[in-house]
């Protein structure tokens, strides 16, 4: 039998502490970080940091002088309580995020469907962003370029080229209700970094948004279901349209996010169209039961 | 020494105007009220917040071209005859013409008895008429026209009168933008000095204008109101709006994109830095802005500009009613000219500067009608016998002239307007429905979608000055100047077209910038609730009617909550669905080809016929028989039986346009909008609820 003596304990205890430290940082999947984490509270901010926390913290996700193109739904003329676009303060809290872990620099944008300038502005993200420290320009029509998405019905699509170009990118999606994919969050949002024909995408719309999935690969989504909105979507307009749930859900797997987010509304993962394909082309889970979810109150 | 200070305030007032002109733009705002507002946790009071319109979309008025506008007499005046109506203002004009044209006798002969001294006399002779006729004015405009929705600050044109009356036309010589462009595009000829003293004489054509400006008042008063088409301020700044703005932005933007088809990324970059310092909100507009008509209301500016090449300011001259307003009023103006005839050598340079051509030499005389005040003959003079003064105009002699324009043509003029006026009104859409009673046109324009706050047709067509103000500052270049959609008198008035911009849900910024209230500013509320128009939808293209196919971009767009557009489930019609075209009533079987009829036939609508097989009902449901799926892959997500079709709900419909402007039809949409049901005009309706105000259409 090996010398359990104090110096061993020492070594040991220093050992398991180094690791407790500094585990998360040098393991990849350490046991502690869940696949899903959802924070509940009444602060944005403190809940989209718990629940990025939950999934393994900022820096396993941003490294230092990182480009890091932060992508919430700043698409539609409409107020933050009126839950059309991205919670300002969640997007906030993301930006400080970021910078926190050492990114160089952090973009905020989105390709807007009402006019931008009016959208950056009321939705309150333009402020909240610069202030946390982001840049937050408009789109650049010139600056989308021709890709080979390899997506069965994108094809060859004009994509902005600072979203393929960055370091990270990181989804901030709003949970919505939407007519014709049903729920749009995660996923949909990805419409926002193509340019191009994209209405035309509706006709195939659920393979699109797999595609858009598939191509892009978000390193983490981070759903504001802060305020959600449960009918009338993509953007509402009353406030009765809107509900609480005080909510941010994180994860890597952009299926999973969508498929808890969809329980928000009633509605399961295989309810969803664009989830089941995903999942059949094996971009996520939408099985819950099999994933590692955190849920912490804040 | 005065001519250098008159021609630097003409060039600071041409930067102002054009300063004013980049700032009549949405520049959005930074702040947006207090945190604990705009972001509320829990529920409380939260229904206002939608409707504050204050940080988001106010474009101070102060800030922008519409200053310009409202210090213009002309405009001024013509805004009072729309606001007014007819009687009231003919009752009132024809009071103030009596007292104008004998109050000045009256007066004077008052004071000649009471043994009042021959000056004063003189004075009240000329003075007191015009002063009648500006308090006139006046007090139209402030019971009655502001009551009927003119803005208070269109009534800053008194004061311009004010100014004229005192110091003569110092408007066009100092601060008019239109004059200054003019003046430059003139100067840019760099004729000798002979040449310059032969084209600025005095012209006979110089009295048109005031005929242009007799008839266009005696329309006014008909109620065929265009003076805004003549006006100088609104011309110009409806030229640069529709013209030099999209020209300015294609020419930069235009370099823009050559740096960035180079491909390179430093040459990006580099070009990225030089386009911020021009980019909106600097210089350029946020969108390239392209507007209908912009050739035709272009093509006037520059023969305008062009024609100072023949004649220096021959607009302001000879054709531009506000000089001849203007000049009415300055005849008698305290500032006037005078020559000390002993020193007079008659070199006649006094001409050779002289901007309003009003003859400063005396020879028949000086036109105080005519002159700018621009201090050209003065500087010129070289033995200093001209200089100007104050004090009454001289009367004993011949040599201050009046308005060279003869009872005669003056009341050819106003014929003319009378005339021109009932047919004008000849064309179709004046027609009315004698069935419906006397009052109901029996024509509506389809493409009259006129913008939210437009007040109803027929003030609208008089109030408007065509300033296109509204056009520049709509945020998506929806709104455009109509040629003959709303006839020959709507001329250049905003219509909204919605293939090119829709009308954004919570924005009121063209009745923020409308200089006389044809478009009143709506509170949010109120804007979003009020009905431009309906849409419908053409189900001969729409694709989820006439091809089966998933779409509904249209109810997503729908800004209102509930959405006007509402989706009915229907079966997914397409070719599968289809009978066979060699057997078209399923009868089957091979009674009705024969064999060799079958392999010889060529390749039918039915695709590839296997021999043997009529029926194409076996066909593969996902790819098209004969065709090839572009991806490579068939379809591995079968869109279901069931397709979503889209209609209107009549009762929510706005008008907005948002649908027809992102129907992937591009050419001809699928959805498009007409002007049935605005709220402006009760009798463009459809419906029996709607006839009677329970229902919006």
């Amino acid at each position: 039998m090996k010398k359990f003596d104090r110096r061993s304990f020492l070594k040991t205890s220093a050992a398991g502490a180094g690791i407790a430290l500094f585990g998360p940082r040098l393991m990849p999947a350490a046991v502690t970080d869940a696949d899903l984490g959802i924070a509940t509270g009444e602060d944005p901010e403190a809940i989209t940091r718990a629940a990025v926390d939950a999934v393994g913290g900022i820096g396993k996700f941003v490294s230092r002088d990182d480009v890091v193109f932060l992508k919430p739904n700043i698409g539609w003329d409409r107020l933050p309580n009126q839950a059309a676009n991205t919670n300002p303060l969640v997007v906030a809290a993301m930006v400080k995020l970021c910078l926190e872990a050492g990114a160089k620099r952090v973009l905020v944008m989105d390709n807007s469907l009402n006019d931008a300038r009016r959208c950056y502005t009321r939705s309150g993200i333009y402020k909240a962003a610069t202030e946390a420290g982001a840049e937050a320009p408009f789109m650049n029509v010139r600056r989308f370029k021709l890709v080979n998405t390899g997506g069965a019905v994108l094809g060859n699509w004009p994509v902005y080229q600072d979203a393929i170009e960055v370091d990270t990118l990181i989804n901030l999606p709003v949970a919505k209700h939407h007519s014709l994919s049903r729920l749009s969050m995660g996923m949909k949002n990805l419409y926002g970094l193509i340019g191009g024909p994209r209405h035309r995408l509706h006709q195939r719309l659920d393979e699109g948004i797999a595609d858009l999935t598939g191509f892009f690969r978000p390193k983490l989504t981070v759903l504001d279901a802060y305020r959600i909105l449960k009918r009338n979507g993509p953007q509402g307009g009353r406030l009765s349209d809107t509900e609480m749930r005080n909510m941010v859900i994180a994860g890597i797997d952009p299926v999973a996010v969508d498929a808890r987010g969809a329980e928000l509304f009633g509605l399961t993962g295989a309810d969803l169209g664009y989830v089941r394909v995903a999942a059949e082309r094996g971009i996520g889970t939408y099985d819950l039961s099999k994933l590692n979810i955190k849920e912490v109150t804040v | 020494m005065r001519r250098r200070i008159r021609l630097a305030s003409q060039i600071l007032f041409f930067i102002i105007f054009l300063v004013l002109l980049v700032q009549t733009e949405y520049k959005g705002e930074d702040t947006l009220g207090e945190p604990e507002r705009v972001f509320p946790v829990g529920v409380f009071s939260e229904t206002d917040l939608l409707f504050t319109p204050n940080q988001f979309m106010i474009l101070y008025r102060g800030d922008t071209v519409r200053v310009f506008l409202e210090i213009d007499p002309l405009l001024t005046l013509a805004a009072t005859i729309a606001a007014q109506g007819f009687f009231f203002f003919a009752i009132g004009f024809g009071v103030a013409l009596a007292l104008v044209v004998w109050g000045g006798k009256l007066a004077a002969g008052m004071l000649a008895r009471l043994g009042a001294g021959d000056s004063l006399i003189l004075a009240a002779g000329r003075y007191v008429p015009l002063t009648v006729a500006i308090a006139m004015m006046a007090w139209a405009v402030f019971p009655f026209g502001v009551d009927r929705g003119l803005p208070i600050p269109m009534t800053l044109g008194i004061a311009t009168v004010l100014v004229t009356l005192t110091l003569g036309r110092v408007f066009c010589g100092w601060f008019c933008p239109m004059g200054t462009l003019h003046q430059f595009v003139a100067w840019l000829r760099r004729d000798k000095l002979k040449a310059r003293i032969f084209k600025n004489q005095y012209m006979p054509s110089q009295r048109w204008k005031y005929m242009f400006l007799l008839g266009l008042l005696a329309a006014a008063l008909l109620g065929f109101q265009i003076t805004g088409v003549a006006d100088p301020i609104s011309l110009v700044i409806r030229s640069f709006s529709v013209v030099v703005s999209p020209v300015v932005n294609q020419i930069f933007n235009g370099a823009y994109d050559l740096t960035y088809a180079t491909g390179n990324d430093a040459v990006k970059d580099f070009a990225d830095q030089l386009y911020s310092v021009v980019a909106y909100p600097n210089l350029l507009s946020f969108h390239e802005p392209h507007f209908m008509g912009a050739v035709l209301i272009g093509g006037v500016f520059v023969i305008l500009l062009a024609l100072n090449l023949r004649r220096p300011r021959w607009w302001c001259r000879n054709l531009c009613p506000l000089g001849a307003l203007l000049g009415s009023i300055s005849r008698n103006s305290f500032y006037h000219l005078e020559i000390d005839k002993e020193t007079c050598i008659h070199c006649g340079r006094c001409h050779s500067g002289c901007q309003g051509a009003c003859d400063p030499e005396f020879k028949e005389g000086w036109r105080p009608a005519e002159c700018f005040v621009c201090f050209h003959c003065v500087d010129e003079c070289p033995v200093n016998c001209l200089s100007f003064r104050f004090g009454p105009v001289p009367a004993e002699t011949n040599e201050y002239k009046g308005i060279d324009l003869k009872k005669r043509r003056a009341l050819g003029a106003v014929a003319a307007a009378l005339l021109a006026v009932p047919l004008l009104k000849a064309s179709e859409q004046y027609k009315t429905d004698a069935t419906q009673g006397a009052a109901e046109k029996a024509l509506f324009n389809p493409s009259l979608i006129r913008p939210p706050g437009s007040i109803p047709e027929e003030e609208f067509l008089q109030r408007c000055v065509r300033c296109g103000e509204c056009m520049k500052v709509c945020l998506t270049n929806a709104l455009h100047p109509a040629t003959f959609e709303a006839g020959v008198e709507g001329l250049w008035t905003p219509v909204l077209v919605p293939r090119i911009g829709y009308c954004e849900y919570y924005c009121t910024l063209c009745g923020q910038v409308c200089p006389t209230g044809a478009i009143r500013h709506l509170d949010v509320r109120t804007k979003i609730n009020t009905v431009i128009g309906t849409a419908f939808f053409d189900t001969n293209r729409c694709l989820p009617f006439a091809f089966g196919k998933t779409c509904i971009v249209c109810e997503e767009h729908c800004p209102t909550s509930p959405k006007a557009i509402y989706l009915v489930p229907a079966d997914r019609i397409t070719r599968d669905d289809a009978v066979s075209t060699a057997d078209p009533y399923g009868f089957g079987g091979d009674r009705w080809a024969s064999p060799t009829e079958e392999a010889e036939a060529p390749e039918t609508q039915d695709g590839e016929l296997q021999s043997g097989q009529i029926s194409p009902f076996e066909n593969d449901q996902d790819t098209q028989p004969g065709q090839i799926s572009p991806f490579g892959d068939d379809s591995e997500f079968d869109q279901g039986e069931t397709v979503m079709q889209p209609r209107i709900d009549l009762d929510l419909c706005i008008g907005c346009g948002i649908c027809e402007k992102v129907c992937v039809l591009v050419d001809k949409p699928g959805v498009y909008i007409t002007s049935i049901g605005e709220t402006r005009n009760p009798a463009n309706r459809i419906t029996l609820e709607g006839t009677f105000g329970e229902s919006q259409q």
